[in-house]
């Protein structure tokens, strides 16, 4: 464990667990209205390819300051003894059991740790917390203060004198809404507290940088490659005679559902991505445009269509040009091959309709063919790829401690792309073309990774 | 034991190899390749090794399995069919000579059969080796050639796996599809690589081919007496055909004169079979045996030499090719990120350890507050900030009732607790005691304490009204749901049947 440590202390509900989940960028970490919820320290180490640059602590909440501090000041040797005192209070209150949240919140103090003191700003500031800081102060260590608002009302001021009179630093951060930014220059205020630790600290906030732009080039991949999914998909649907309308309903409803399906592949994948293993997403379902998806086609009873079938027609042609060419020469495998095999082909392309509408003993060898896609209206990749926008948007800013249902309903937002400068849109609309034109998915492959490269860089420059 | 020096050259095997490993790790999570990969990236770190090395180091440790190397067995399989097609094309080469080459003594050999196959087929096949070569930028410019390309492409692997995948059950066909799938993926990589080594392929049986025809046209020239005549049905003159053996012998003309026939040969072997006894004499023994230095550089040239230097060829390119392949798709780059970024995380690496979550207690029906609650001591925790006067806001039947005393507890001072405390037991009257909360701090271990001591002092059966309470500027605020059901929770654990916990739900009129 890193020598550098920082308990997050304070008076129960008041956010602790919350800073520290959002700090950490721990969705794990129970936070409840209801007091006591941490019962145990909890250690959040920041840690770089597994070393570790310093470590958060979660602690339960004072419970009893007043009478922590009252048996500190009946055991007290002089100013200059406090932090004994302190260290006391822990040796003798382990065995009574009388302290059982300030003996878990004081320990890693008394073992190094700065502090850093919650409050909650949106309520009045009232002298009862004094008892809270005035222990604080006698453990000697260095202090910040943070000024969480849990609700609307803003009490800061209030707070801030009392707060000036025990803490060297008195910060505001916002447990629930603090972005990466509040994050990092959260950070820079520890080193503030910390000066011995500002190598660390300035390590972390260089690698925090660097894994934001990694998570944001991963999401760009993500979305891009769902955007080459759903614009290449396809489902097939045959019938024995000519489709009908209930097969037509039915075959739009399971495409339909892949697509969806596809999409909240990619939400989270990037949910993932960011931490966000726990959200609770509310997204108005994905819809098709008002399109033709259908093509009609012949299939046939070997269960091929008829262009496989040419295929085959040219493989058995080509399994006698083969024989022909190992006969005579062998020059290449392919050449004597390939003469058979067009001639076979375009024989079995030939008569591919025909065979469709024969029937043998009562079976048909053929009928007809539903085709659903690949999705051809312009506007719907954009529509798919402002809704993930939107969705990379809201995880990229939302802290962990929110555990708000996400709701990315499209009214609460007009849009992500269509505020793109023109030159960026064109740009990503010929990556768009050339996704639905390459419908082999080996042909997709260069796009999804310009696509990706774009999008990242789009959402850097305009940030 | 350290490693000096990576080898930078990729073979066959190591780019199967690639690839296979990128389609198992499609199976595994993000979180766990990061780690994987990142601990590889940490070993060679101060190794300053280029991308491209680093990348096959990483390689290298992911095929310890055999599963994660089939570019092995590939490579051996690929070994054993050039091996197969090494000895078929030696059989069928010599096969083919012998038929071609066959006397019987009554009738001389046609030359003509073995010119068609050995100088007119061979520089079709030329032709079309030469087009399939053609790399696909050009391939695109020319007319038709497409055709061919897609063609080309109904005869790949990949195609016939498909029909095959026909016959299969649901389970293995969907299997199938996938390798299939990724196989046509690959096909963009490494196409034009397959198609290389397909044609190398091809070129070993070719050369085998001709190597054992020419050695069977020269066991027979040496061992027997072979007598060749050339005859077709079409009309040639002597003249003519001369012509165009001197057109087909141009390659070796200069070096090689004694192996083009003189115009004396031509003539006298010129053979028609129907007048075969009519013109016997013609046919000198002598001439009839010149021919075969002809055949033997026709088979060399226009056979043998191009089929090697395009083995050569090919064989150089796909080396060159597999050695110098660029690792530089999509695959490999993720690869070479998850090596050489740092992990990073901050969460905690033990599991939560949440306090148990009280049951959410079911608001028991409630009796009606007593009427016989007498007047009301209030008690303030914590400078709740409650009194006879702000009391008569609330919209609750307990601010009807008289207030008697105000008392305080929980302020920074103990000593203060005790004496309410104190006033509590030496209260002889009996009404109710009101006790004050912020409705907006949680409950704390300090003040459910007190409650119980509360209760010490006020004896078993004396009311105590727990009341959430939050005044801002003497406006009061009622308590949310959750800051009341929080106070209520405690107040029913207590299992205190004395105790009851009261909601205002506004001010009423101020
Ligand atoms: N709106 C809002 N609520 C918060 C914020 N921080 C904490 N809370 C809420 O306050 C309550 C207590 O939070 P928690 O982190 O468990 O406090 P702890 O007991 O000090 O650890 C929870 O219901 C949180 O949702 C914040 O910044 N904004
Ligand atoms: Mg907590």
């Amino acid at each position: 464990m890193s020598r550098f440590l920082f308990a997050v202390v304070g008076h129960v509900n008041k956010g602790k667990s919350s800073i520290v989940s959002t700090l950490a960028e721990d969705d794990s970490v129970a936070i409840a209205r209801e007091a006591g919820t941490t019962i145990e320290c909890r250690e959040f180490p920041l840690r770089i390819d597994g070393r570790t640059l310093f470590t958060l602590i979660d602690t339960p909440g004072f419970e009893q300051a007043r009478h922590a501090l009252a048996w500190l000041r009946e055991h007290e040797s002089g100013a200059a003894g406090r932090p004994a005192a302190v260290r006391r209070f822990l040796e003798e209150h382990a065995a009574t059991g009388r302290f059982p949240e300030e003996c878990k919140l004081l320990r890693p103090i008394v073992d190094g740790a700065g502090i850093l003191y919650v409050v909650d700003g949106s309520r009045p500031y009232s002298p009862e917390y004094e008892t809270e800081m005035e222990i604080l102060a006698w453990t000697g260590q260095p202090r910040m203060a943070l000024i969480n608002r849990i609700s609307e009302a803003d009490h800061s001021e209030s707070w801030r004198a009392a707060l000036d009179q025990y803490f060297s630093i008195v910060r505001e951060f916002n447990a629930k809404q603090a972005g990466f930014e509040e994050r990092l220059k959260l950070l820079r205020a520890f080193r503030e507290l910390r000066e011995d630790m500002s190598a660390e600290l300035d390590e972390a906030i260089a690698a925090l940088n660097r894994e934001r732009e990694r998570r944001l080039r991963e999401s760009c991949r993500a979305i891009a490659a769902m955007l080459a999914d759903m614009l290449s998909l396809t489902l097939v649907e045959r019938a024995a005679g000519d489709p009908t309308e209930s097969q037509r309903e039915n075959l739009e409803k399971r495409f339909l559902e892949q697509l969806r399906l596809r999409e909240r592949r990619c939400r989270d994948e990037i949910e993932d991505i960011y931490q966000h293993r726990r959200i609770e997403r509310q997204e108005e379902n994905l819809a098709l445009l008002d399109e033709d998806l259908f093509a009609e086609s012949t299939w046939l009873r070997l269960g091929l269509s008829r262009n496989q079938l040419a295929v085959s027609g040219m493989i058995s042609g080509g399994l006698i040009g083969g024989g022909i060419d190992a006969a005579l020469s062998g020059a290449t495998f392919m050449t004597g091959a390939l003469v058979g095999g067009a001639i076979g082909g375009v024989s079995a392309w030939l008569t591919a309709d025909a065979l469709a509408h024969t029937k043998i003993a009562g079976i048909s060898l053929g009928g007809g063919q539903l085709k659903a896609g690949p999705v051809k209206n312009q506007q719907f990749p954009w529509i798919a790829l402002d809704r993930a926008l939107l969705h990379l948007n809201a995880l990229r800013n939302r802290a962990h401690a929110c555990r708000d249902m996400l709701n990315l309903a499209a009214s609460s937002s007009d849009g992500i792309v269509r505020h793109w400068p023109r030159p960026v849109r064109q740009k990503i609309q010929t990556q768009i073309n050339q996704l639905q034109k390459a419908h082999l998915v080996s042909g997709q492959f260069p796009y999804i990774e310009k696509m990706a490269i774009d999008l990242q860089n789009t959402i850097t420059e305009l940030e | 034991m350290t490693r000096t020096s990576t080898s930078r050259a990729t073979d066959l095997a190591a780019l199967i190899d690639f690839e296979a490993i990128f389609e198992q790790d499609r199976a595994l999570d993000r979180q766990t390749l990061r780690k994987r990969d990142r601990e590889t990236g940490l070993r060679i770190a101060d190794r300053g090794l280029d991308r491209r090395e680093a990348l096959l180091v990483w390689l290298d440790e992911r095929r310890k399995t055999p599963e994660a190397a089939p570019g092995q067995w590939t490579t051996q399989g690929l070994r054993s069919a050039t091996a197969i097609l090494f000895v078929l094309g030696l059989l069928s080469g010599s096969a083919a000579a012998a038929g071609l080459l066959y006397y019987d003594g009554a009738h001389p050999i046609n030359i003509i059969p073995w010119l068609g196959v050995f100088v007119a087929l061979q520089l079709l096949l030329l032709l079309l080796s030469a087009l399939l070569m053609l790399p696909r930028f050009v391939a695109r410019r020319i007319p038709g050639m497409t055709m061919l390309q897609r063609t080309l492409a109904a005869l790949s692997p990949g195609r016939w796996l498909g029909l095959l995948g026909r016959l299969l059950p649901g389970k293995q066909r969907n299997a199938l599809r996938n390798v299939i799938g990724r196989a046509a993926t690959l096909d963009a990589l490494y196409g034009e690589l397959r198609n290389r080594l397909l044609l190398t392929l091809a070129q070993v049986f070719g050369s085998a081919f001709h190597l054992a025809a020419i050695v069977m046209l020269l066991m027979l020239a040496a061992f027997t007496d072979l007598a060749f005549a050339w005859s077709t049905t079409l009309q040639i003159k002597p003249e003519r055909f001369q012509g165009m053996i001197e057109t087909v012998a141009a390659p070796w003309f200069a070096w090689a004169p004694g192996a083009v026939p003189s115009f004396d040969v031509i003539e006298n072997t010129q053979y028609y079979r129907l007048q075969n006894s009519a013109a016997p004499s013609k046919l000198s023994g002598a001439s009839a045996g010149q021919w075969w230095p002809f055949l033997l550089m026709c088979a060399v040239v226009y056979g043998l030499l191009p089929r090697i230097a395009l083995l050569a060829v090919c064989g150089l390119g796909t080396r060159y090719s597999t050695r110098h392949a660029p690792l530089d798709h999509a695959g490999f780059q993720r690869v070479y990120e998850r090596m050489t970024e740092a992990l990073i995380d901050a969460r905690s690496p033990d599991p939560e350890a949440a306090g148990e979550n009280h049951p959410s207690h079911q608001t028991k029906q409630k009796a009606p507050l007593d009427n016989e609650l007498g007047p009301l001591t209030i008690i303030n925790w914590c400078g709740a900030g409650l009194d006879a006067k702000n009391l008569k806001q609330l919209d609750h039947p307990v601010s009807l009732r008289p207030v008697r005393r105000v008392l305080e507890a929980g302020a920074p001072d103990i000593a203060a607790d005790r004496a309410t405390l104190d006033a509590v037991r030496n209260d002889k009257q009996d009404g109710a005691l009101l006790f004050a909360v912020k409705s907006y701090e949680s409950p704390t271990r300090d003040c459910l304490n007190f409650i119980a001591e509360l209760r010490k002092a006020a004896g078993p059966r004396r009311s105590i009204i727990l009341l959430p309470v939050h005044f801002e500027n003497d406006a009061f605020i009622p308590p949310g749901d959750a800051e009341f059901s929080d106070w209520e929770t405690h107040a029913l654990e207590t299992g205190d049947p004395w105790l009851r916990c009261e909601r205002v739900e506004n001010g009423g009129a101020s």
